[in-house]
């Protein structure tokens, strides 16, 4: 592991807040409204789920494999949520845990694929994704969901002033981004996940490892299901369809930039694309412009990953890895 | 164990899958003897359904036989698509001008990620997804959320069109198997291309150029989703929005399930064929058969799973890691 020294804010961190400055200012001179309040906390508060996923997703890379069923899991335990909610008539508190505990244990099949049959947690999950996309449609028979008082209070209720969505976010993320980044069974993940077979000679149980990152990231698929659920108080049967290429996104243009695994790197992403998914909305213009600017911004990104980190701020060397 | 006993054992992992997904096929037909599911009508429509995901399949088999993996048609045939449909209605240009420039369009984008990939070293899954984001934004700029239908007679007959009581398209799809397989089994660059993907430093240390041998794996996996992007909208009467991003899916797993045979492990074109024809024949049979919706993903991933979890058996001890 590459030694660094110690500093409040890592360059990366400094031109990134420069960057997401600079898009502010942008956005506000052609279109004033943009500064307010109220539209920078919407541009918070759609970021923040967004962030908890690219998390789950950023356990599952750090740990060497990769999780093409996340959005959907996620959106599976939203619909399974609604579904023992309604249909079962479970009580909320009791439809919630059994929502996340649904995402635990699609976690741990995806990790038992991985680790006992040895098969690429791409196909895994790509199989998962085909699995799911059935089961939801079997289970729900295409129904749509209300979420209740309860499951909707655990989003929309604010502290204070602080709405619950952002504080329960930000407490997984730091929760999350502790034992990653910080533990020394955190640090085991990665490090399985950048090198398996140094870790297995170290006496590391790589198997174990790499199971529990993707129970792990399962089990946060299923709490950013239940917290989707609340947020966006419906659950209907594609929902979650869309979360699998955002989360991506996030995770991958988050480990281009910060390196390896970072939970501050992630969130700030997050509201980066939010803040520009916000902004051509507002202009506007046609909602195709997201994508576009979002594959841009993915190879901007992966350029600067390689050139500029490179050239100007190279004191730590070439840190970023973003090789295949 | 003797050697007859070890070649027994490789002619079992080659050829059981294929024979278990025949037998998988005949046993539908077997319990449900009332429906005519293998009559040459059929088999004739399936290969109609089958062609344009196995043009996508036999693609995305390029780039992955050379190690890499390939997700931009998810939104660049939409936008292929959506040129074609707006080349053949509105300036009513024959099959093969329009052709001609959707094939242009689909080289170049994949040549600029033949570039990236190779060149700048970023991984192929990343560039990809970032030009099919790209592709997706400016598909929905051409045809804003709606169904450009294609008008053209001259166009629309070639869908119909039969050779000797088979589709044209059924044909075409067939042919390019054959001249993919014989490129990638009997000539110098397949067999480049196979070493490049088995190991890429080997190959350059053989003295075989891996970056021009993968740039013209991306170009011909670009050709076919150009070619497959002009039958797409033929195939369903116009250019339908997100038309690619229904074949991202399949045609992974079609390449996945292809590994399952015939070389144990490796994408191969023979497989290939095959999987993207069992993906297909299971949604047709699901039709016919008046299963409901959910069965086809369902089966579909599950046969996935199994498949690759039996060709797998004999490394189940290896964890399979995905770098990102």
């Amino acid at each position: 592991m590459k030694k660094q020294t110690k500093r409040i804010i890592s360059p990366q961190t400094l031109s990134f807040i420069i960057m997401m400055a600079a898009c502010l200012i942008v956005f506000t001179i052609l279109k004033p409204s943009y500064i307010q309040p109220d539209n920078l906390y919407t541009i918070l508060m759609n970021s923040m789920l967004p962030a908890v996923l690219a998390l789950s997703m950023g356990i599952v890379i750090a740990a060497g494999g990769f999780d093409l069923s996340i959005g959907h899991m996620a959106g599976f335990s939203a619909l399974m949520c609604g579904f023992f909610l309604r249909d079962i008539g479970t009580g909320s508190r009791m439809a919630m845990l059994i929502a996340v505990m649904l995402g635990i244990i699609l976690g741990i099949l995806n990790g038992l694929m991985v680790t006992k049959l040895g098969i690429s947690s791409f196909i895994v999950t790509l199989g998962m994704q085909f699995v799911l996309t059935g089961v939801r449609q079997w289970i729900s028979g295409g129904d749509s969901y209300r979420a209740s008082k309860t499951i909707k209070a655990l989003t929309q209720s604010k502290v204070g002033s602080v709405p619950m969505l952002i504080i329960v976010s930000l407490l997984i993320i730091i929760i999350v981004g502790f034992i990653i980044q910080k533990t020394s069974f955190g640090r085991k993940i990665q490090f399985v996940g950048s090198n398996i077979t140094a870790s297995e000679y170290l006496g590391i149980p790589v198997r174990r490892y790499t199971f529990i990152a993707f129970v792990l990231s399962g089990g946060i698929a299923g709490i950013v299901g239940v917290l989707q659920f609340s947020k966006l108080t419906s659950a209907t049967i594609n929902i979650g369809d869309g979360w699998l290429f955002n989360s991506m996104t996030i995770a991958v243009f988050s480990s281009v930039i910060f390196g390896k695994f970072k939970a501050h790197g992630i969130v700030l992403v997050s509201i980066l694309i939010t803040m520009i998914t916000v902004g051509i909305n507002m202009l506007g213009v046609s909602a195709s412009w997201t994508n576009l600017m979002l594959g841009i911004i993915l190879i901007v990104s992966l350029l600067c990953g390689k050139y500029i980190d490179f050239g100007k701020l190279g004191k730590k060397g070439k840190g970023v890895e973003n090789g295949c | 164990m003797n050697g007859a006993h070890a070649k027994h054992n490789v002619l079992i992992s080659k050829y059981a899958m294929p024979l278990c997904l025949l037998a998988f096929v005949l046993l539908l037909q077997i319990l449900n003897p009332g429906v005519s599911l293998l009559v040459p009508d059929n088999l004739n429509t399936i290969l109609l359904q089958a062609s344009v995901l196995g043009l996508i399949s036999l693609g995305l088999s390029f780039v992955m036989i050379s190690g890499e993996t390939d997700i931009s048609f998810a939104g660049t045939l939409g936008m292929m698509g959506a040129v074609f449909t707006m080349l053949t209605t509105y300036l009513q240009m024959n099959y093969f001008a329009a052709l001609a420039i959707v094939i242009l369009i689909g080289i170049s984008i994949s040549l600029a990620m033949a570039v990236f990939v190779t060149k700048c070293g970023f991984s192929g899954f990343i560039v990809s997804i970032a030009f099919m984001f790209i592709g997706l934004g400016i598909e929905r700029g051409f045809n804003e959320g709606v169904t450009i239908w294609l008008k053209n007679d001259s166009v629309q007959a070639l869908g119909r069109t039969t050779i000797g009581g088979v589709y044209m398209f059924g044909w075409i799809m067939i042919l390019l198997f054959i001249i993919a397989f014989i490129i990638i089994r009997q000539t110098k660059y397949g067999f480049d291309l196979r070493i490049i993907g088995e190991n890429r430093n080997a190959g350059i240390e053989a003295g075989i150029k891996a970056d021009r041998i993968k740039v013209i794996a991306f170009v011909t996996a670009g050709l076919m989703y150009a070619l497959s992007a002009t039958m797409e909208p033929i195939r369903y009467g116009g250019s339908i929005m997100g038309a690619g991003q229904n074949y991202m899916l399949p045609a992974l797993a079609a390449c996945f399930l292809g590994s399952t045979m015939f070389t144990p492990g490796h994408v191969n074109v023979l497989g290939t064929f095959i999987g993207a024809f069992f993906m297909i024949i299971i949604s047709n049979f699901m039709q016919l058969l008046n299963m409901d919706y959910y069965f086809t993903p369902l089966v579909q991933g599950i046969v996935l799973l199994i498949a690759v979890t039996i060709s797998m058996w004999k490394s189940r001890n290896v964890i399979k890691q995905v770098k990102v």
